[in-house]
């Protein structure tokens, strides 16, 4: 559980914390003109409060950063007890999904298209280009220590979101990831198209080769991907 | 022998050595991969390559939907200088950068003697 704590030489009655918190953890104490973390234990950790802080005085510390947060079944109670309303996911129907499923498949499928049309053969470094943009939003990646290490973060990193496995060869560097379930597979067969070779795994295997290379500064090439049930693409260290 | 990057680099270096107007000069893959390369330090290679690589793939986008027809050159002209890509082979662009002043037609024959001796290398 998050520890709110408030140095209270520091704090100067702003009530920012208090506005901003969204579960409503501070009190504003009038008589000794200081704001007080009444509810500590409702405390989700989103930090607001630290960063609006103008004096630097309130610290929430023992935070464990949790990704996709609103994915995880206890953040999601925290958040209907204080919004008063039932998370999203448990009201939609499996049409809803499927709805949404293809929706998505739609305009993936038409941006990875427009990419394409727009770039030609060029539309593999818009794919690596964004990775590498992407890496910046992903600074926890830099703290590790070797290759193996970074893959295992990002592993991590993306668990709410898909899974894959690697290996890296230990005679020559190259990569293995292997996705499981990847879900532009579908997306792409919804398109009529072979996945591993469409547009838009291309573009989402560039971006892996370039986000590697950001973490790691050893550039990556792609090699040919292989779009069975499990997707598979190996990255060729560059000289 | 020289490597193929080492003769890439020497071609590259004779045709800097051409021109003072001749800023720098690389050669980059479709992928956007730096191949061998002459630019001046504080350039980003890398940058330059991937957007080399992208404007190869918009230069031949447009040439065969406008002309219908295989892209070969494209340039930019900046306000302080000119950027001349020239596709090397199928799968390599030439990215000349100069000057200003430079002379462009004197800078085109030297592209095309350049081009062909690195397409025999690559």
């Amino acid at each position: 559980m998050p520890t709110v704590s408030i140095e209270t030489k520091g704090c100067r009655y702003c009530s920012l914390c208090h506005d901003i918190c969204p579960t409503d953890v501070f009190d504003m104490d009038e008589a000794a003109g200081l704001a007080v973390a009444a509810r500590p234990s409702d405390c989700i950790g989103c930090t607001s409060c630290e960063y609006i802080c103008p004096s630097r005085c309130l610290k929430v510390s023992d935070v464990e950063r949790q990704r996709p947060f609103y994915r995880i079944e206890e953040n999601a109670n925290i958040v209907a007890k204080f919004l008063q309303q039932t998370p999203v996911t448990s009201a939609l129907s499996e049409d809803d999904v499927a709805e949404a499923l293809q929706d998505v498949a739609v305009r993936l499928n038409a941006l990875g298209d427009s990419v394409t049309e727009t770039m030609g053969r060029g539309n593999k470094v818009v794919g690596r280009r964004a990775g590498k943009l992407s890496a910046a939003h992903l600074p926890e990646m830099y703290e590790g220590r070797d290759l193996q290490q970074v893959l295992d973060r990002l592993q991590r990193r993306f668990a709410g979101s898909f899974s894959f496995r690697s290996e890296v060869a230990s005679t020559d560097g190259r990569i293995g990831i292997h996705f499981d379930r990847c879900a532009l597979a579908n997306v792409v067969k919804k398109h009529g198209q072979e996945p591993g070779k469409a547009v838009l795994c291309t573009l989402f295997h560039e971006f892996w080769a370039g986000l590697l290379s950001e973490f790691t500064h050893q550039q990556y090439a792609l090699e040919a991907p292989n779009g069975g049930p499990v997707c598979s693409l190996r990255l060729k260290p560059r000289d | 022998m020289a490597s193929r990057t080492e003769r890439i680099q020497d071609v590259l270096r004779g045709l800097r050595a051409a021109s003072p107007d001749i800023i720098g000069a690389s050669v980059v893959s479709i992928d956007g991969f730096v191949i061998a390369s002459v630019l001046p330090s504080e350039i980003d290679e890398e940058l330059v390559s991937g957007m080399a690589a992208a404007m190869l793939g918009v230069g031949e986008r447009i040439s065969s939907e406008l002309m219908g027809s295989a892209m070969e050159q494209t340039y930019v002209r900046g306000e302080k200088g000119y950027v001349v890509l020239n596709a090397v082979g199928g799968d390599s662009v030439l990215v000349v950068l100069t000057t200003k002043e430079a002379k462009l037609g004197l800078v085109f024959i030297e592209l095309k003697r350049r081009c062909a001796e690195l397409s025999q290398i690559i």
